[in-house]
């Protein structure tokens, strides 16, 4: 008896500890939300005079928390009936996307996964009255669903490059900066020499290292203005422009010109180290140099030069922000939308509005070199689609192919990916 | 009359508690079952049903049976487990001074939340500001990396379990033995029996079927492992120290496969019901 009891508690304590897995999925009631909408819509044109309601904005920026709040107080100060509210969330990508599915959507969030352009409609409020056109905001026509309606628009745009440590270059009687690879290789041994860690990767968090491996960062920067979208059209997802970005760095790695021990190298040490003129150059963009600025680097000791050897600077939309379809004050949400896109929440962001001035030091040194930026075409959602059915995850995968320093076995690795992507790739 | 308001009391106290269970556990397990036939992506307002796919799918994929063999090195680490607590209890059931004291500073990483540890071995097993290579580094010695392409990494998470768990397993065993009546240690003492034969013939019989419970337990949260890997190492370098429920998370949240995920859910569901199943045989053998 006794016996069976506790096989059973097991068996529920086991079962229970499952359930987790199975207890977010939840299907939206679409039909509620749309009847709502509706509601709410008619309404809106007689609150048009004066803002109020209640709207709640998710944001990934954890580290900004007060500055969000003050910037929300400033709005709420020209219109004393409105609250708006700003919620931080660090696990940004999961909690929102649960939340969605779950029928409680922040007012205001951006584009997370699985959400693309074929699907905007089915999240978020067409933003067309909005009163910006493609000539204001950059990256405008990226924010236009399939069926033609715009649905979000970045805050931010941000370039990809070469972020250097002046003390550290000048410790190791660097005065140029490498803009061919030739020269980057011989600062590297430079730094090394002078007992300073050349790259730094924070390998342990994966996802720093993205713009050596991400499809898009190493096509716009090689001059393919398709990028990473060229991919569903050929056979290998790991051709040799891949190749040439993932090998410099397992080259690096190879020469012991990386952090001491990859695998423990994070995120927060790494910038630390940087900011400390202990690491030489990190290769990531423009939304970074300001955090060393904040942990007591010294504005003028930061700087920025394109990849060496690139063709182009990749420049991006940051992240896009879009209206929740079921907010209950879309005509607020508008509001304070157009607000951000007017008045950058704060002065490192690089602004996606043309209008407004960009005072950033480390975009105009970037940007000083003579090599031109170049933004991806807009795409379809085939190759998202493609990598999640093959299951590949590009950022671990830089770190297993870096770590094998057998020729003959990256080799074997990389000819794995690229057949499962050509049998993939036929279905859609 | 009587009758009729025990059975309204019954029911009064039972009400709460059974709806709570069917909503929060059974209700989310059908819809697991659901959804691991279906292609829902964690988004969508509709999931289309596909069958027997996600299923097919797991069992062709090999590699995601391999993980399995991550999941070994904390099964090892489970049995050390058993014996470490066990050693711990018999210490402290006997009369040493400050046995309370010591009781809680062991039972202390139990009620630490998981990923405060995991944050905390983090820092510990972290390659340059390691306070175990700080001291190897004093003493001439090479630094030791903690996390590498070897399968030792397992180990070094595997050693965080341990270190949390060994207090628990300890107070099981504690109850255990002060369930044993003393009549029975004193009739063998009188018989003359030495530390060990008590040891071997009256502690050990009569704490036989906690062991197998507590090592039960131990097997089950060996395989369902997961904030030691998911926090400290995301289950990488190139799949190392990943398990079957960082592999299943990783489905769902970086590749939107709800439904498969579901799918490994169930999976991972039978083959602990499996090995339960087995374990009851043997334990049945061993009682008889």
């Amino acid at each position: 008896m006794k016996k069976s009891f506790a096989l059973l508690l097991v068996l529920a304590l086991s079962m229970s500890s499952m359930v987790g897995c199975g207890k977010k999925p939840e299907a939206v009631k679409t039909d509620n939300i749309n009847t709502e909408n509706k509601g709410s819509e008619d309404k809106a044109p007689e609150t048009e005079a004066k803002l109020s309601g209640k709207i709640v904005i998710a944001s990934n920026r954890t580290d900004l928390e007060t500055n969000l709040k003050t910037y929300a107080e400033e709005f709420m100060a020209l219109h004393p009936e409105a609250t708006v509210e700003f919620e931080t969330i660090k696990d940004y990508e999961t909690v929102v996307a649960t939340r969605v599915a779950g029928g409680e959507a922040p007012d205001l969030f951006y584009v997370v996964e699985p959400i693309n352009s074929s699907t905007y409609g089915d999240y978020f409020l067409p933003i067309n009255d909005l009163a910006f056109t493609a000539d204001d905001i950059l990256f405008y026509e990226n924010g236009k669903g399939d069926d033609g309606n715009l649905y979000v628009l970045p805050l931010t745009v941000g370039y990809a490059g070469m972020i250097y440590n002046k003390q550290a270059f000048k410790a190791a009687g660097i005065d140029k900066v490498p803009l061919t690879l030739e020269e980057f290789w011989a600062a590297c041994d430079k730094l090394a020499a002078a007992g300073i860690t050349p790259v730094g990767t924070a390998f342990k968090d994966v996802w720093p290292i993205y713009p050596w491996c991400g499809w898009s960062e190493v096509n716009v920067a090689a001059g393919d203005v398709k990028g990473q979208h060229k991919y569903p059209d050929q056979d290998e997802i790991y051709d040799e422009t891949m190749l040439t970005s993932m090998n410099i760095i397992r080259d690096l790695y190879g020469k012991g010109y990386l952090e001491k021990d990859v695998l423990s190298a994070n995120w927060d040490q790494f910038k630390l180290d940087f900011a400390q003129a202990k690491t030489g150059m990190f290769y990531s963009e423009t939304w970074l140099p300001a955090q060393f600025v904040e942990l007591g680097a010294a504005t003028e000791d930061i700087g920025m030069f394109p990849f060496p050897g690139s063709k182009n600077i990749k420049s991006g939309a940051g992240k896009q922000w879009g209206i929740s379809k079921n907010t209950k004050s879309p005509e607020l949400a508008k509001a304070f939308l157009t607000y951000m896109l007017e008045k950058p929440v704060t002065a490192a962001d690089i602004p996606s509005n043309v209008n407004l001035t960009v005072a950033d030091p480390f975009v105009a040194e970037l940007l000083s070199y003579g090599v031109e930026p170049l933004s991806e075409i807009k795409g379809d959602a085939r190759m998202s689609q493609i990598i999640n059915e093959i299951e590949i995850d590009g950022q671990a995968f830089l770190l297993t192919y870096v770590m094998e320093q057998d020729d003959e076995k990256a080799k074997a690795l990389i000819d794995a990916w690229n057949k499962k992507w050509a049998a993939a790739r036929k279905a859609y | 009359m009587e009758r009729k308001s025990d059975r309204m009391t019954i029911v009064g106290f039972l009400i709460v508690p059974v709806i709570s269970l069917i909503l929060f556990s059974y209700y989310p397990l059908f819809k697991l079952f659901q959804i691991s036939f279906t292609n829902w992506n964690g988004m969508s307002t509709s999931m289309e049903y596909v069958g027997f796919k996600n299923y097919l799918d797991i069992f062709s994929q090999r590699e995601l049976f391999e993980v399995f063999a991550n999941n070994m090195a904390y099964v090892i680490m489970a049995v050390i487990q058993q014996f470490a607590g066990l050693f711990l209890a018999i210490l402290l059931s006997s009369n040493i001074k400050m046995k309370n004291t010591f009781r809680a500073i062991l039972f202390m990483p139990y009620i630490i939340n998981g990923v405060a540890v995991a944050f905390m071995f983090n820092y510990m097993y972290d390659f340059t500001n390691s306070p175990i290579n700080m001291v190897l580094n004093l003493m001439g010695l090479k630094p030791i990396s903690f996390f590498s392409m070897s399968y030792a990494s397992n180990f070094s998470l595997a050693f965080i379990s341990f270190w949390k768990y060994v207090g628990f397993t300890m107070v099981i065993y504690l109850a255990a033995l002060q369930s044993i009546s003393h009549e029975i240690y004193e009739a063998a003492r009188v018989d003359g029996a030495s530390f060990f034969q008590t040891i071997r013939l009256i502690t050990f019989p009569n704490i036989k079927k906690v062991f197998q419970i507590s090592l039960l337990l131990s097997f089950n949260g060996a395989l369902q492992v997961y904030f030691e890997p998911f926090l400290i190492t995301k289950g990488g370098p190139n799949g190392r120290t990943a398990t079957f429920i960082t592999k299943t998370l990783n489905l769902a949240f970086d590749y939107g496969k709800y439904g498969k995920a579901a799918a490994m859910g169930v999976v991972l569901l039978i083959i602990i019901i499996l090995i339960t199943l087995i374990q009851k045989m043997f334990l049945k053998e061993g009682g008889a």
